[in-house]
């Protein structure tokens, strides 16, 4: 997939549906399709923790020189 | 020292074979020889002495700078290497200088250029980190509302510290599994070199990784005096319009450096860096979790309230239809009984009908007798009429023969009598007859032809 996963955004989108599941009268279907993104973008956010590691790099000066 | 000079000796010995130099030549000449401390700078460290001259115009100061053994050097600082350290040399002063040396033409003097001053006394340090702090802060540095703030989730990281320093460990150490890209600017924290290896990193990571999320510079505990490059004007200057935003850890829980003050985030120590940016990932993945939670039993939860909605409808419904049916089935049965009714009612008045209908037939039947019976008799008095008729009609034709042949002309006739006839028809009167009349006259045994002589 070219897309990538921003991890931000599903995060924010995550605790959306959790609010949304607050709300006193919701709609059965609404429920069902938010749920299913909401299970969606959960294992997605997993998996992006469960890979994760860290990557360290030590960056050279471009100019050895001083001017 | 000697072995350098004596290569250095080397080195200069075809500049100076068989010349002899004017005074400004050899001024230049020795300023040449000079120049290398021009391009690396110097450092040198000393006590400010007695005499202090200070332009009052321009700003500029000529100092002599003094060590324990009575040496002596006289320094030029421009103004604003003065502005910079934010108090006024004094004598007494312990003071670090930066620069290159070089011969004044002019005044035949050796003279020290000054790019720097930092202070080395504490007290004096305190000071000036005082008196800068509180310019900073007027100038606005310091506000708030001017720091940016750290991403929720920041992946890629800049760090400036030392090199396979503690506090480097300690913040790799610190920094949990997230998938962090850390990109690391190996920088002196502490000593003359250290300011300009923290500016020289914070541009660099600027300019080349502009797509960082955060910068952390940071560096272990240590002596106040070892952290002045963080107390520095220019690096708050630096970290102000860097456009990552920046996280200072620089080790020291009582005092506050300036680079503190203006960083977009403080923590205490490199420790502290890596808690910091794992901690909204940790938490995050908790929260991700309960999340996952959270959303099962909330659906689930909704899944069976509705069941039960169903449920409750579905049983409202069903005695709903059952009230209508029993309704309906209550008027039916009403219906049916009274159809019913009508139709045994019917059937009853039919049988009655059949009852009344087989009388009648019975009642048929003997008037058919009897009628059968008066029609025999009629028809035996018929036949009996009949013969007697017949008898009758016998007797009375016999007579009217008998009154028949009485009648019969012939009979007449041989009596004596004739018909007359007058062209075919019978005359019956003589005044039927005129004289000429031709006429015919039946005998019994034959006719004659005659005619009327005269009528009388």
């Amino acid at each position: 997939m070219s897309e990538e996963f921003d991890f931000t955004k599903a995060y924010k989108e995550i605790e959306k549906i959790n609010e949304w599941f607050q709300k006193e009268e919701i709609d059965l279907e609404e429920a069902l399709d938010k749920y299913e993104r909401g299970m969606e973008l959960i294992e997605k956010c997993k998996e992006r923790l469960d890979k994760s590691k860290n990557k360290f790099e030590e960056i050279k000066e471009k100019y050895s020189e001083e001017e | 020292m000697s072995g350098y000079s004596k290569k250095f000796a080397k080195k200069l010995e075809p500049f100076l074979k068989d010349r002899t130099f004017t005074v400004s030549e050899f001024v230049d000449f020795v300023n040449g020889i000079l120049e290398p401390l021009k391009i690396s700078k110097v450092t040198v460290r000393g006590e400010i002495g007695e005499d202090i001259y200070k332009n009052k115009q321009k700003g500029w100061m000529i100092i002599n700078l003094v060590d324990e053994e009575g040496s002596q050097l006289n320094c030029f600082s421009p103004s604003y290497v003065i502005d910079r350290i934010g108090v006024d040399p004094e004598p007494g002063m312990e003071i670090k200088i930066t620069g290159y040396p070089k011969v004044l033409k002019n005044k035949g003097r050796f003279s020290f250029q000054i790019n720097r001053i930092g202070l080395v006394g504490e007290g004096d340090l305190k000071k000036q980190f005082e008196v800068l702090k509180k310019r900073l802060k007027e100038a606005g540095y310091f506000k708030p509302e001017k720091k940016e703030s750290i991403p929720i989730f920041p992946e890629r990281i800049g760090l400036i510290t030392s090199k396979g320093s503690d506090a480097e460990k300690d913040f790799f150490t610190h920094l949990e599994d997230y998938g962090f890209n850390v990109k690391t600017y190996n920088s002196r924290v502490e000593g003359d070199l250290a300011l300009d290896d923290l500016l020289k990193g914070i541009n660099l990571l600027n300019q080349d990784f502009p797509d960082l999320q955060a910068l952390v510079i940071t560096r272990g505990g240590g002596s106040w005096e070892s952290l002045q490059a963080f107390n520095n004007e220019e690096l708050v200057k630096t970290a102000f319009s860097s456009k990552i935003p920046i996280i200072s850890g620089i080790g020291h829980e009582n005092d506050v450096t300036l680079l503190d003050l203006v960083a977009d985030k403080r923590v205490s120590t490199p420790t502290d860096a890596g808690k910091f940016l794992s901690r909204t990932w940790r938490e995050g993945e908790k929260h991700l979790l309960e999340s996952e939670k959270n959303l099962s039993s909330a659906t689930k939860r909704m899944i069976t309230q509705t069941e039960r909605r169903f449920d409750e409808y579905s049983r409202f419904f069903a005695r709903k239809i059952e009230t209508v049916l029993k309704n309906k089935s209550k008027s039916l049965d009403y219906l049916i009984n009274s159809l019913t009714n009508r139709i045994k009612n019917k059937i009853e008045k039919f049988y009655s009908l059949e009852k009344e209908f087989k009388n009648q037939k019975f009642k048929i039947k003997t008037k058919l007798k009897n009628n059968n019976e008066k029609v025999d008799n009629l028809s035996k008095n018929l036949e009996k009429s009949k013969l007697r008729w017949e008898k009758v009609g016998e007797d009375r034709l016999l007579e009217e023969l008998k009154k028949l042949k009485l009648s019969n002309p012939e009979l007449k006739l041989s009596q004596g009598y004739s018909i007359t006839r007058k062209k075919g028809s019978i005359v019956k009167s003589a005044s039927n007859l005129k004289k000429g009349d031709l006429i015919t006259t039946d005998f019994k045994d034959g006719t004659t032809k005659s005619q009327v002589k005269n009528n009388e």
